[in-house]
């Protein structure tokens, strides 16, 4: 009898084990899948995303004619559309040394491949970014430090500068702490799950280029 | 001699009022026949100007108390009905773009003497233009600006000798190249975008010659930007106006704005009786989104955050119970040896 309940243990102790490593191998592959998506995605974006070459209105010594009109553009978000995706842009993060597309709108089947627009937009100063936390995507965002630069560039070329300011941990449920921030008004906000799923990995950054 | 003494400050204290209405930007002339005149100054204290050429051209004349653009102008979508002293300046800098880039063959023509005056006369009513060259002057390049005039009839039958002085502004002839910018203004279109073309072309002129043709558009924030000689005499034309809109072309040193304003009506007319002024593979598709706030979430849940995890938690719990599993199994296994 004994030894009947031993067998049945080794059994569901070797299953078990079976289902942990099938689980690590699962995660791992949708990780590696996931980085080789999003840098295919990036190399079709950056074809695409227009190569803006700033003209400097100071040249003119004030005289700049273009600037009064600049009150009646209305504020628009650049999205580019690419073999029938629509990214918001491409965001680097140098002392990750990680460039990745961002598509438009968020939906689980677009986190898979790639960090997504939650809500908001850089032109408004707003933006919030949403990714998986694979290795490829957002998986060591904890380690982002203040002073962190974050390059965000949107569907036109329109280069915006963050700095990161400070990593925080937002419940899961709490949409109005990440859409809002405790104190400031945050230009960006790029968030990941913990390992618990329960969680935000939550990193605030705020502007640094006008 | 009281009487003669009286009708000469007259005539100078008339000819003083015409010039300063002339300086001011806005003046009104009547006059009767052919023989009116109109003489260009062009000189300021440090320099007079000789050589400048000019040519006149008449652009339009009044139609049932309002100003109707008319001949080769005539099909030019440009407005008449502001003439505040900045309006008509872009009107001018407006008509004279396409005069010279449409080759519009001038009425009258001619250069400053050594006086740095310029004398247009046999003119009749109606409403004229003199658009003048760059002149170089040592290092200096003087650009005249366009100017209006509008000779009315005369209700006490004299011939008026109309004095103007160009607005003159100057560069410095350094060879060097610049960076220039041309840019598509929208206005007035804001609850009728449907109406905005999805991209204009535009022709770069340099010294009146076809440099190069560009498209602007959403893509490229309706802006192109170029590097080239600073001598030359840059202009831009936007090769086909939009239906429903006016245009006028603004320019400074190095930028260029063609603003395209909508209108419903056909924008020929003006009521305002002023008349003279001397102010002188595929592409990306780009998708402009205008939420209120820009704060569209861009997906439907709103009562929680999306899952960006990996399912990594059951993994050690899966791991450390497979490993106790196997323990105790191991430990049953054992026991059961060292009972038999």
């Amino acid at each position: 009898m004994k030894k009947m309940h031993g067998r049945l243990c080794i059994i569901i102790g070797a299953a078990l084990l079976l289902a942990a490593l099938s689980l690590v191998l699962y995660n791992l592959n949708k990780d590696s899948h996931g980085g080789k998506a999003s840098q295919e995605l990036l190399e079709e974006l950056r074809l695409e995303i227009p190569q803006i070459s700033t003209y400097d209105g100071n040249e003119l010594n004030n005289n700049d004619l273009f600037k009064e009109y600049e009150s009646n553009e209305p504020i628009q978000d650049n999205f580019i559309e690419v073999n029938g995706r629509t990214y918001a842009g491409v965001i680097f993060i140098p002392s990750l040394q990680l460039e990745l597309p961002v598509l438009s709108e968020w939906s689980y089947d677009n986190l898979d491949i790639s960090p997504c627009r939650y809500s908001g937009s850089a032109a408004r100063g707003n933006l919030i970014i949403a990714a998986h936390n694979y290795r490829s995507h957002f998986g060591r965002l904890q380690e982002l430090g203040s002073g962190d630069i974050i390059i965000f560039t949107d569907g036109k070329g329109i280069v915006y500068e963050y700095e990161a300011v400070q990593t925080e941990t937002v419940d899961g449920r709490d949409v109005e702490a990440m859409e809002f921030g405790s104190e400031n008004n945050w230009d960006l906000t790029l968030f990941t799950c913990t390992l618990s799923g329960q969680s935000r990995v939550t990193v605030r950054a705020v502007r640094t280029n006008n | 001699m009281h009487m003669k003494a009286c009708r000469r400050f007259g005539a100078v204290f008339g000819i003083v009022g015409v010039i300063l209405w002339l300086m001011a930007g806005l003046l009104s002339v009547s006059a009767d026949s052919a023989v009116n005149s109109l003489t260009l100054i062009c000189k300021t204290e440090e320099v007079t100007l000789t050589g400048m050429h000019w040519d006149l051209y008449r652009v339009g004349s009044r139609k049932g108390g309002n100003l109707v653009l008319e001949g080769d102008f005539a099909k030019y979508p440009v407005s008449l009905e502001d003439m505040s002293s900045s309006a008509i300046t872009e009107v001018a800098e407006t008509l004279e773009n396409y005069a010279v880039l449409d080759k519009i063959p001038a009425l009258a023509k001619g250069e400053t003497g050594k006086d740095g005056l310029l004398k247009f006369d046999d003119l009749n009513t109606g409403l004229y233009m003199v658009c003048g060259k760059n002149i170089q002057v040592g290092d200096t390049i003087y650009i005249p600006s366009a100017i209006l005039v509008e000779i009315m009839k005369s209700e006490d039958g004299k011939n008026v000798e109309l004095e103007a002085y160009p607005k003159l502004s100057t560069k410095v002839a350094s060879g060097e190249n610049s960076k220039y910018a041309v840019k598509k203004i929208w206005e007035n279109d804001e609850n009728a975008l449907e109406k905005r073309a999805a991209s204009i072309s535009v022709e770069i002129y340099g010294d009146e010659k076809l440099y190069e043709t560009v498209t602007l558009d959403e893509s490229n924030d309706w802006t192109y930007l170029w590097t080239a000689e600073s001598n030359i005499d840059w202009r831009v034309k936007e090769v086909k106006v939009p239906e429903n809109y006016t245009v006028v072309y603004r320019s400074n040193e190095k930028q260029f704005a063609i603003v395209n304003t909508y209108s419903d009506k056909t924008p020929t007319q003006t009521t305002i009786s002023t008349t003279v002024t001397s102010d002188g593979s595929t592409r990306p598709t780009v998708i402009n989104t205008n939420s209120a706030n820009g704060s569209n979430v861009s997906n439907n849940t709103n009562t929680k955050l999306p899952q960006t995890g990996l399912l990594w938690w059951p993994v050690p719990v899966m791991a450390c119970g497979g490993v106790i599993f196997i323990t105790v199994g191991v430990r049953l296994k054992s026991g059961n040896k060292r009972d038999n």
